[in-house]
C-alpha cells in the first residue's frame, strides 16, 4: 500500500484508459475475421504489461540505477539477436524474434534500455554554464548511436525515428549547447535528403513517405491506405458509427488496422469525441510524464521522464499524423493503444519507471 | 503535506492547476535543474501546439468535410450490384397469360478480349462453334453510334465495361462446349438473359402489348444496372404504357470490395420487387377469333385481286370502352426481341416493301373512314334541318358546281328515307345536305369560324383527336375544318405555289399532271379555302378526313350507347404474380353527348337494316339477328390510284350480362367494306354471340 500511495493516479488512469480503449477497439476491428480473439490476447497483454509496471515501480532507486548497464546490454543483445537467423522479417523488415506462441519486438526493448542509458549517463556528468561537456555529449551520443544503427539495419525507419527523438529530447533535458543543437538538426536534414536520393532508406519506406506527399502516386499500395485511413476517419461524424458498426472498418478495408491504423477505429467509430479523447489521453500521459520530470529532484529522473515523453510524444504524433494524413506512413504503433505484445509491455514500464521517478521525488520530500 | 512543497505564486508557471509543477527551490545542482524544468516546459509547449494541430485536423476531416467523407467512403469501398427485378406479366381478362417470363441463353464476350486484336478471330470461332455467321456476332459487339455500329437496337448500348453480348438463344450443349475451353475461347462467357414469352398470341397481339430491349444510354431516368445485365425496358404498347407497373424495382446488392476489387463481404441487400401483373380487358377467345378472321379475310380478298396490304380488327366493350380485342396485320412474332434482335431480323421487320409490322396500325395509322362517318353525318344533317321522317331523292349522281358527284357504282335508288339511305349507304342524299350547309355557312366566301355541322359533330364524337386509349403512339387522325385548313394552307402555301409554276413534269400521265398542276394552282392562291367537293366529300367521310379504326369504334360505341363516348383501355387493373393485391385502375369517365332522339332511332333502323339487308347482308347471312341485333355501317374509302379501302365498323349484341360491343374491321386497299371488312366483322361477332350464349 505504501507504493500505490506514492503512485501518480493520473497516469495510471490515463494508461490505463488507453489500454482499455485500444482492446475495444482492436476487438471491434478484428471481430469480422478474428472473433473476440485479438481482444482476449490484447487484454492479456495489457494485464502483463501492468504487471511489469508494478515490478518496476517498485524498484529501489539505486537498484534501478544499478541495473542500467545491464538493461541497455540486453537491449543491444535483443537487437543483434533480431538481425541473426533468430529474426524473422515481416513487411519487409527483420523487426521480430518468433517464440512460440508470441512474438518479441527487441526495438520496444531497446527504447526502455535507451532511456536509462541516457539517463545514467547524461545524469552524472559535469556542466559548463548549464551545457553538458562535449566529452558527455559523445558518451550520449554513443549510447544512442548503437541500438540506432541495428534498428536502421532492419530497417524500422519508425523505431529509428522514436529512438532519434528519445535521444533530442534527453539531450534536450540534459542540456546542450545551442550550437550543437544546430549541427544536429543540420544532420537531420542532410540524412532526410541522402534518404530520398540514395539508396539508404529501403524502397517501401519511400514509397510509405511519398504517399502520404500524394495517395495518388500509390493508389493500391500504402496511397490506399492513406485514402481509406482518411476516409474512414472523416466518416465518423460528431459521434461516429458506433463501436463495431465502422463501415470501413468492419468491411475490412484498412490493412494493419488494429496496430499501426487502430486510430482511425476510434475516428470511425467513436467519431469526433473519441478521437478527441484519445489525442487527449496520449497528451495528458506526456504533459503528465514531464510534470513528473520537471518535479523531480535528480538529474537521472528529470533526463529519463524526458526521454519517456519524447518517446511517447513522437509516437503519438507520428501514428495519429500518419492516421489523419499530416505524417508520413512510418511502422509506430500508438502507445497503449496499439495492438502488440512488445509495445504494450515497453510503453508500461515506461510508466513504471515514471511512476519509479515519480515515488522516489514523493519518498525524499516526505 | 504535498501542498507545503508547492512553489511559491511567483514560480509558478502558466500552465493550469493542474499541470502546475512544484519549484521548490533548485535541485542539487542549482541553476543546471532550473534549465532541465525549462527545458521540460518547452518539450510541454511543444506537446500544446502539435495537440492543437492534431485537433484542427480532426476537426477538418470529420466535422468540416465530414459528410463528404462518408459519400466518398461509401462509394470506394462498395460496389452495387442491380439484382433485376421480376417483370410483370400481362394477363387476359380471365386470367390467361398473354406475355410470361422466360430466359434463354446469350453469348458474351469480355471488352479486354473484344480490345485485342485477334478479336475477329476469335469470334470467327465461336460463330463457327455455334453455327451463326460471324459477321452478325460481329455487328452485335460495335457500340452503337461508332463506325461500322449496327443501327439501334442491334448494336451494343451497354457500358464500356460490360460484357458484351454477341449471340442469343445459343444451344446451352453448344454455348457449355466453349466454357469448357476457356484457353481457346478467352473472355467468352455466358449468361442467361430474362426474355418474354408469348404463347400462342403473340402475333396476334404483338403490337398491343409491345416489346423490350435494354436500356441505353439515353434512358437516363433508368439506372442501367452496370453488372452486365440489361435492363430491359417497354418500348411500345402496353409493355411501355405501364412499363413503371411491370418493372418493379430493382433489388440492389453492396458488396464490400478490398483494394484488389474482390468482394469481401455482403453490406446492404435491397431485395428487388417483383413487377406486379397487368391485367388487360383482352379476351383470348375473341382475340383469336379477331387475329384468324383478319388472317383469312386478308388472304379471301387477295385471291380476289385486292392488294389488302394490311388490316385491324378492334373490338370494345360499347360501355366501358374496354379493348376486348384488338389486333393487325402484318405481323410478327415478338419473341424476335428476346436476348437482342439480330440484325437479319431486325431488317425483315423494317422492310420497307411490307407495310411496318410493328406499327399498331389499329390506333397508330389513320385513313378516311369512307361511309362508316355517314352515322356522324346525318346528326350534323339533323342539326341543319333536314327531316329525320323525311323522304330524299337519291339519283347516281349530283352536280356540285361544275363537278359531277357520283354514288359508288353510280347505283341511283330513286327517294328513300334515311333509313333506306343508310342500308344502301347512299351518297348523293348527304352531297345535297352537305352542299347546302355549305353554301349557307358562305361558300367560299364563308369566313374562318363559319359554323361546320359536319366538322362539329365529328369532333363531338371523337375524331380528330387522340381517344386516349392507355397505348403509346395513338395517331389523332384528322378532321379538315376551316380552321385547320388555313392553318395547313400557311404551312404549305411556299410548296404549293412552285408546284403551280413547274407543274408536274415528272408524271407520265398528261391528265394527272395538268390535274394536279390545277390543284397546286387553286391551293397556292386560296388553298384555305373550305370548297364544295371538301364539304360533300367530308359528309361520307372522304377526302382529307382521317380517323383510325379505334376513333371509329368509340364513335360506335357512342351509337350503342345514346351518345356516350367512352376512353378505350386495354388495362384493367394489376396484381401480384399470386393474383393477391389485385388493385383496379379507375377506369376514365365517358363521354355524354345529347343526340337528336329522332334521328338517333332513324339511324338505329338504318344501321340495323345494312346488317340485315344491306350493305353488309351478305356477310350476315345465317347470322341469328333476331337474338342478337347487330348494328353496323360499311365503308369503302376510294384512293386515287389505290385500291379502295374496306371498313366495317358495327355493334349490338346485347347478351345476358348487358353488354354491348363494338366492332370495327379496317382493311387497307382491301376492296368493298361490304365485301371484305363485314365477313371478318361476322367471324368476331360470332365468337362474340358464342361467349354470350
Amino acid at each position: 500500500m505504501r507504493d500505490l500511495a506514492h503512485l501518480d493516479l493520473g497516469l495510471l488512469v490515463a494508461a490505463a484508459g488507453l489500454s482499455l480503449l485500444g482492446i475495444l477497439l482492436t476487438w471491434s476491428a478484428t471481430t469480422a475475421t478474428s472473433g473476440s480473439s485479438f481482444a482476449v490476447r490484447g487484454a492479456l497483454n495489457v494485464a502483463v504489461g501492468m504487471a511489469l509496471a508494478f515490478a518496476v515501480l517498485r524498484l529501489d532507486a539505486r537498484t534501478l540505477r544499478a541495473a542500467v548497464p545491464l538493461a541497455y546490454l540486453a537491449g543491444v543483445l535483443g537487437l543483434l539477436a533480431v538481425l541473426s537467423p533468430l529474426g524473422s522479417t515481416i513487411n519487409g523488415s527483420r523487426s521480430w524474434i518468433e517464440l512460440p506462441g508470441f512474438s518479441v519486438q527487441p526495438a520496444e526493448i531497446a527504447k526502455v534500455a535507451l532511456g536509462l542509458a541516457l539517463a545514467s549517463a547524461l545524469a552524472d556528468t559535469d556542466q559548463v554554464r548549464g551545457a553538458l561537456a562535449r566529452r558527455d555529449v559523445r558518451v550520449g551520443l554513443g549510447l544512442a548511436a548503437v541500438p540506432l544503427a541495428l534498428i536502421m539495419a532492419q530497417p524500422d525507419l519508425g523505431s529509428a525515428l522514436v529512438v532519434t527523438a528519445m535521444a533530442v529530447s534527453a539531450f534536450a533535458v540534459a542540456g546542450l549547447r545551442a550550437r550543437v543543437f544546430a549541427w544536429l538538426f543540420a544532420a537531420a536534414v542532410a540524412v532526410a535528403v541522402l534518404a530520398f536520393t540514395t539508396p539508404l532508406l529501403a524502397q517501401y519506406q519511400r514509397d510509405r513517405l511519398l504517399a502520404f506527399w500524394r495517395p495518388e502516386a500509390d493508389p493500391s499500395g500504402i496511397g490506399y491506405q492513406v485514402a481509406q485511413v482518411k476516409l474512414a476517419i472523416g466518416s465518423g461524424g460528431w459521434f461516429g458509427q458506433g463501436l463495431f458498426e465502422g463501415r470501413s472498418t468492419q468491411g475490412g478495408f484498412i490493412p494493419f488496422q488494429y496496430t499501426d491504423f487502430v486510430f482511425s477505429v476510434a475516428g470511425e467509430e467513436l467519431g469526433f469525441v473519441g478521437a478527441l479523447g484519445i489525442v487527449a489521453l496520449e497528451m495528458f500521459v506526456v504533459v503528465r510524464t514531464l510534470v513528473i520530470g520537471i518535479r523531480s529532484r535528480d538529474a537521472f529522473g528529470r533526463i529519463l521522464c524526458g526521454a519517456i515523453a519524447g518517446w511517447f510524444l513522437f509516437q503519438s504524433v507520428e501514428n495519429i499524423g500518419m492516421n489523419l494524413g499530416l505524417m508520413p506512413v512510418t511502422g509506430v504503433p500508438l502507445p497503449f493503444v496499439s495492438y502488440g505484445g512488445s509495445s504494450m509491455f515497453s510503453c508500461w514500464i515506461a510508466v513504471g519507471l515514471v511512476g519509479n521517478v515519480h515515488a522516489a521525488s514523493r519518498r525524499r520530500i516526505s | 503535506m504535498t501542498r507545503l512543497h508547492r512553489g511559491t505564486p511567483r514560480e509558478r508557471r502558466p500552465f493550469g492547476p493542474f499541470l502546475v509543477p512544484s519549484f521548490r527551490g533548485a535541485g542539487s545542482r542549482g541553476g543546471r535543474g532550473t534549465s532541465g524544468r525549462a527545458r521540460l516546459l518547452v518539450m510541454a509547449l511543444v506537446v500544446a501546439l502539435v495537440a492543437t494541430v492534431m485537433v484542427g485536423r480532426l476537426v477538418q476531416l470529420q466535422i468540416v468535410d465530414g459528410a463528404e467523407n462518408a459519400r466518398a467512403a461509401a462509394d470506394i469501398n462498395t460496389r452495387h450490384v442491380v439484382v433485376p427485378a421480376q417483370r410483370g406479366r400481362i394477363l387476359a381478362a380471365d386470367g390467361t397469360v398473354l406475355v410470361g417470363n422466360g430466359s434463354t441463353t446469350t453469348l458474351t464476350i469480355s471488352p479486354q478480349a473484344l480490345a485485342r486484336d485477334d478479336a475477329p478471330k476469335l469470334l470467327a470461332r465461336v460463330a463457327s462453334a455455334i453455327g451463326r455467321e460471324p459477321q452478325s456476332l460481329m455487328a452485335r459487339t460495335k457500340a452503337c453510334g461508332t463506325e461500322g455500329a449496327a443501327p439501334s437496337p442491334v448494336c451494343f448500348a451497354g457500358h464500356p465495361f460490360e460484357p458484351v453480348p454477341i449471340a442469343s438463344d445459343v444451344d446451352a450443349s453448344a454455348a457449355n462446349a466453349l466454357l469448357e475451353r476457356p484457353e481457346a475461347y478467352p473472355g467468352i462467357a455466358v449468361r442467361p438473359a430474362a426474355t418474354r414469352t408469348y404463347g400462342s398470341r403473340g402475333d396476334s397481339l404483338a403490337q398491343v402489348a409491345g416489346y423490350l430491349t435494354a436500356a441505353t444510354a439515353d434512358d437516363t431516368d433508368v439506372a442501367t444496372s452496370g453488372s452486365g445485365v440489361p435492363t430491359l425496358l417497354g418500348r411500345t404498347g402496353v409493355e411501355k404504357q405501364y412499363d413503371a407497373v411491370l418493372r418493379g424495382r430493382d433489388g440492389k446488392r453492396s458488396t464490400a470490395i478490398g483494394p484488389d476489387g474482390t468482394a469481401q463481404r455482403q453490406v446492404a441487400d435491397v431485395p428487388p420487387v417483383a413487377g406486379q401483373d397487368v391485367v388487360t380487358s383482352i379476351r383470348p377467345a375473341v382475340q383469336d377469333a379477331a387475329a384468324k378472321a383478319l388472317a383469312d379475310g386478308i388472304a379471301a380478298a387477295r385471291e380476289r385481286g385486292q392488294k389488302a396490304g394490311s388490316g385491324s380488327v378492334v373490338v370494345l366493350e360499347a360501355n366501358s370502352g374496354n379493348v376486348v380485342a384488338m389486333t393487325n396485320q402484318p405481323t410478327y412474332d415478338p419473341s424476335v426481341w428476346n436476348g437482342g434482335v439480330t440484325q437479319a431480323e431486325y431488317d425483315s421487320l423494317l422492310d420497307t416493301r411490307a407495310a411496318d409490322p410493328l406499327t399498331n396500325r389499329a390506333m397508330s395509322v389513320a385513313g378516311p373512314p369512307a361511309s362508316t362517318f355517314k352515322a356522324f353525318s346525318l346528326f350534323a344533317a339533323a342539326q341543319t334541318g333536314v327531316d329525320p321522317n323525311g323522304s330524299y331523292s337519291c339519283p347516281s349522281s349530283v352536280m356540285i358546281g361544275n363537278r359531277s358527284y357520283s354514288n359508288f357504282e353510280s347505283q341511283a335508288h330513286g327517294t328513300i328515307d334515311i333509313p333506306k339511305a343508310l342500308e344502301v349507304s347512299c351518297d348523293t342524299v348527304f352531297y345535297r345536305w352537305a352542299y347546302d350547309a355549305w353554301v349557307k355557312a358562305g361558300g367560299v366566301k364563308a369566313s374562318t369560324d363559319a359554323p361546320d355541322p359536319y366538322a362539329s359533330v365529328a369532333r363531338e364524337f371523337g375524331y380528330g383527336a387522340r381517344t386516349g386509349v392507355d397505348l403509346p403512339a395513338e395517331a389523332s387522325g384528322s378532321i379538315p375544318d376551316r380552321a385547320t385548313k388555313r392553318r395547313e394552307w400557311e404551312a404549305t402555301k411556299a410548296a404549293s405555289c412552285r408546284r403551280a409554276k413547274s407543274g408536274y413534269p415528272e408524271i407520265a400521265d398528261k391528265d394527272r399532271a395538268s390535274y394536279l398542276t390545277q390543284v397546286a394552282k387553286e391551293n397556292c392562291t386560296s388553298g384555305y379555302v373550305v370548297r364544295a367537293g371538301d364539304a360533300v366529300n367530308f359528309a361520307i367521310g372522304q377526302g382529307d378526313v382521317a380517323a383510325t379504326p379505334m376513333q371509329v369504334a368509340t364513335s360506335f360505341a357512342a351509337l350503342a350507347t345514346n351518345g356516350r363516348v367512352p376512353t378505350p383501355r386495354v388495362a384493367v387493373a394489376t396484381a401480384r404474380s399470386d393474383g393477391s393485391a389485385r388493385t383496379a385502375l379507375a377506369s376514365p369517365e365517358a363521354r355524354a353527348l345529347s343526340l337528336d332522339a329522332r334521328m338517333y332511332a332513324r339511324e338505329l333502323e338504318g344501321l340495323k337494316r345494312a346488317v340485315s339487308t344491306g350493305t353488309a347482308s351478305e356477310a350476315f347471312r345465317g347470322f341469328d339477328l333476331d337474338a342478337h341485333a347487330v348494328y353496323g355501317k360499311t365503308g369503302t374509302a376510294e384512293v386515287y390510284g389505290k385500291h379502295a379501302t374496306a371498313w366495317f365498323a358495327s355493334f349490338g349484341g346485347a347478351d345476358e350480362d348487358g353488354k354491348r360491343y363494338v366492332v370495327v374491321v379496317r382493311v387497307d386497299e382491301g376492296g368493298e367494306g361490304g365485301r371484305t371488312a363485314a365477313p371478318i366483322a361476322r367471324s368476331v361477332w360470332d365468337a362474340l354471340v358464342r361467349r354470350s350464349r
